[in-house]
């Protein structure tokens, strides 16, 4: 490599070096100042005027634990459908070649395109009556999650290797349901997991479809988080942000590292 | 050692399949006899539907026509785990996520046979393939040459009635494929199973068939042995693919002789009409480089270990190969004659 090469690289790779470091400490900064915020006596007289406290979070806790647990139970839920409806589309997507198969992908990934508030009123229109029970909301995270389950599972399902040995354990005697434990299974798991902390991390975080169907008894964290910023004062705010992220990063963190760059692919 | 006391014919018959959103079928009326214990392998270029003929054995594919008849007894409405039939992708496909013995014994548990005789059969494969030393090992840190016995010893484990191996040497490199292909033919000796096997490599072919199937187009082109094969080939695309041979039009002088050009006569390897006009099959060992043959201009030179294989143009643009120890140079007058005692293998009935 010439010296004047050499020195274009180098340039390059620190302008690249600035930026992903610009980028982290964007994405850093206000995860910080929330800490901040919610660990601050009183947040007008600056950062940790009046000394460090946790009575916020305590207070923030109190205020969302009911909404928090209502969001893990309706993101559990949101898999449970995604499992019922999304392991088999994914199955036939990536099995079978058929007339209108195209068609059906592109069905698929609609919610993707269509905004969550688009998508909210719809069903609001669509099944009013549903909406009271809670599984209008429901309906809404999965067609929120679903798209990307299927995403991030299709490919896998379709790859050749796993085709492969699932022919050679049929030809070895397996029928559908041992192929599916013994051989299917193990190939896709982590594929599978991914899927399944994709969904759920999409679910708890969801806003924009659970700001249009919640009601008084079904309301979502984020739903909540939204409430506390309008009402509330900063510092519970802060707090119950704080909460927030203390269920969604470990997740996020966990997909990256199982399987993050998959479902990018996908 | 026998293995497979079960070995069982196998009969392609008139076998026509499509894959979907195809026009032109994979495979056309294809009809193929295997005896029991033979090994037949197919061989073609890419897309001439070899694997595909593997997969409708191994009930990985169903034809919209015809019948595949194991031991007689029609078996396209079987699903593969009722076949029995061994199946070795290209990619050896082994469960990353099973050691060696775990991989082997698969089939065995799979049909619950019982712990004591598991064992023994997998003993017998991990021997019958030369694998002990590897067995409590991971696949996925195993090289090529593993890979491909673990395979094949999972896939005998079974017994199974027929075999399928499909081109099992391709992801080896060349000095390991040609030593892994004798263990094959031995392994594949002792098992005594029915062997169909893939390769788009004739040499492969030559090398390890009873029966060679030379398919174009999902068509089957011809039938017999390496040896039939190589002195009788049916048409043009035979003996170009099968043992690279130049094809080149003659005239008969007599039964026994043929005029290629002015001046290169030749003897062929049977008998034909004086006079009539034949097709033949030149191949690089047949000529040789000689003061007293025809004139003639390199145009192609490859040493290849000891020989030098060349291809001449002659004056009217026929093209001659040759095997000569000499080394000559690109674009370098010769004289080419046929070696001494060759016959000349004339193509076609």
């Amino acid at each position: 490599m010439s010296k004047t090469a050499k020195i274009q690289k180098d340039r390059v790779q620190s302008v690249g070096r600035f930026f992903a470091w610009f980028t982290a400490i964007i994405c850093v900064t206000p995860i910080v100042l929330v800490f901040a915020v919610a660990t601050t006596e009183v947040w007008q007289a600056g950062p940790w005027a009046g000394g460090f406290t946790m009575k916020w979070m305590v207070r923030g806790w109190q205020i969302i634990s009911p909404y928090a647990w209502y969001s893990v139970k309706l993101a559990l839920l949101t898999l449970f459908l995604n499992y019922i409806i999304g392991i088999p589309t994914s199955w036939v997507l990536a099995r079978h070649r058929f007339p209108g198969r195209n068609v059906l992908i592109a069905l698929t990934n609609i919610p993707i395109a269509v905004p969550g508030i688009a998508m909210g009123l719809a069903l609001i229109i669509t099944y009013p009556l549903l909406r009271r029970s809670g599984f209008l909301l429901a309906a809404g995270h999965l067609l929120y999650t679903l798209p990307f389950f299927i995403g991030a599972l299709t490919p896998q399902l379709a790859d050749p290797s796993v085709q492969d040995v699932e022919s050679v354990a049929a030809t070895l005697g397996a029928n559908f349901y041992k192929r599916v434990v013994h051989v299917i299974y193990p190939k896709v798991k982590t594929s599978l997991l991914a899927a399944t902390i994709l969904v759920i991390t999409l679910s708890m975080g969801e806003f924009n479809v659970s700001f249009f169907l919640f009601t008084a008894q079904n309301k979502t964290l984020p739903v909540e988080l939204y409430s506390a910023y309008i009402t509330g004062r900063i510092e519970v705010a802060g707090a119950i942000t704080l909460c927030f992220l203390f269920f969604v990063v470990p997740a996020a963190i966990i997909l990256e590292r199982l399987g993050g760059v998959k479902v990018g692919q996908a | 050692m026998s293995i497979s006391a079960e070995a069982a014919s196998l009969t392609y018959d008139k076998i026509l399949f499509t894959y979907l959103g195809e026009k032109k079928p994979a495979i056309k009326d294809v009809h193929i006899d295997v005896s029991p214990g033979e090994l037949v392998v197919f061989v073609g270029p890419s897309g001439c539907g070899k694997s595909t003929l593997l997969r409708i054995a191994a009930g990985l594919l169903f034809p919209e026509r015809g019948r595949l008849l194991i031991d007689k007894k029609d078996m396209l409405k079987n699903p593969p785990e009722k076949r029995r039939i061994g199946w070795v992708p290209q990619s050896y496909a082994l469960f990353e996520h099973l050691n060696v013995i775990e991989n082997v014994e698969f089939g065995l548990k799979m049909e619950k046979a019982p712990k004591e005789k598991r064992d023994i059969e997998v003993e017998r494969m991990l021997k019958l393939c030369r694998i002990e030393d590897i067995k409590n090992r991971s696949v996925r840190n195993l090289s090529g040459g593993q890979r491909q016995r673990v395979a094949m010893a999972r896939a005998l484990a079974i017994s199974p009635r027929v075999l399928l191996l499909d081109e099992p040497l391709a992801a080896l490199d060349p000095q390991l494929r040609i030593a892994i292909r004798e263990d094959l033919q031995q392994m594949l000796t002792e098992s005594g199973v029915t062997t169909l096997f893939v390769t788009h490599d004739q040499s492969e072919a030559l090398a390890l068939a009873d029966k060679v199937v030379v398919l174009r187009n999902g068509i089957v082109e011809q039938i017999g042995s390496p040896e039939y094969l190589w002195n009788n080939p049916i048409n043009d695309f035979v003996a170009e693919f099968l043992t690279n041979a130049i094809t080149t039009d003659a005239k008969a002088l007599d039964e026994d002789r043929a005029e290629i050009l002015p001046g290169l006569v030749c003897s062929l390897n049977k008998k034909v009409k004086p006079g009539q006009a034949i097709r033949l099959a030149l191949r690089k060992d047949d000529f040789t480089l000689s003061s007293d043959g025809v004139e003639a201009v390199i145009t192609y030179c490859e040493y290849n270990g000891g020989v030098h294989h060349m291809k001449a143009e002659t004056k009217d643009k026929r093209i001659i190969p040759i095997s000569s120890n000499e080394d000559v140079a690109l674009g370098t007058s010769v004289r080419v004659k046929v070696k001494d005692k060759v016959r000349i293998t004339v193509i076609g009935e």
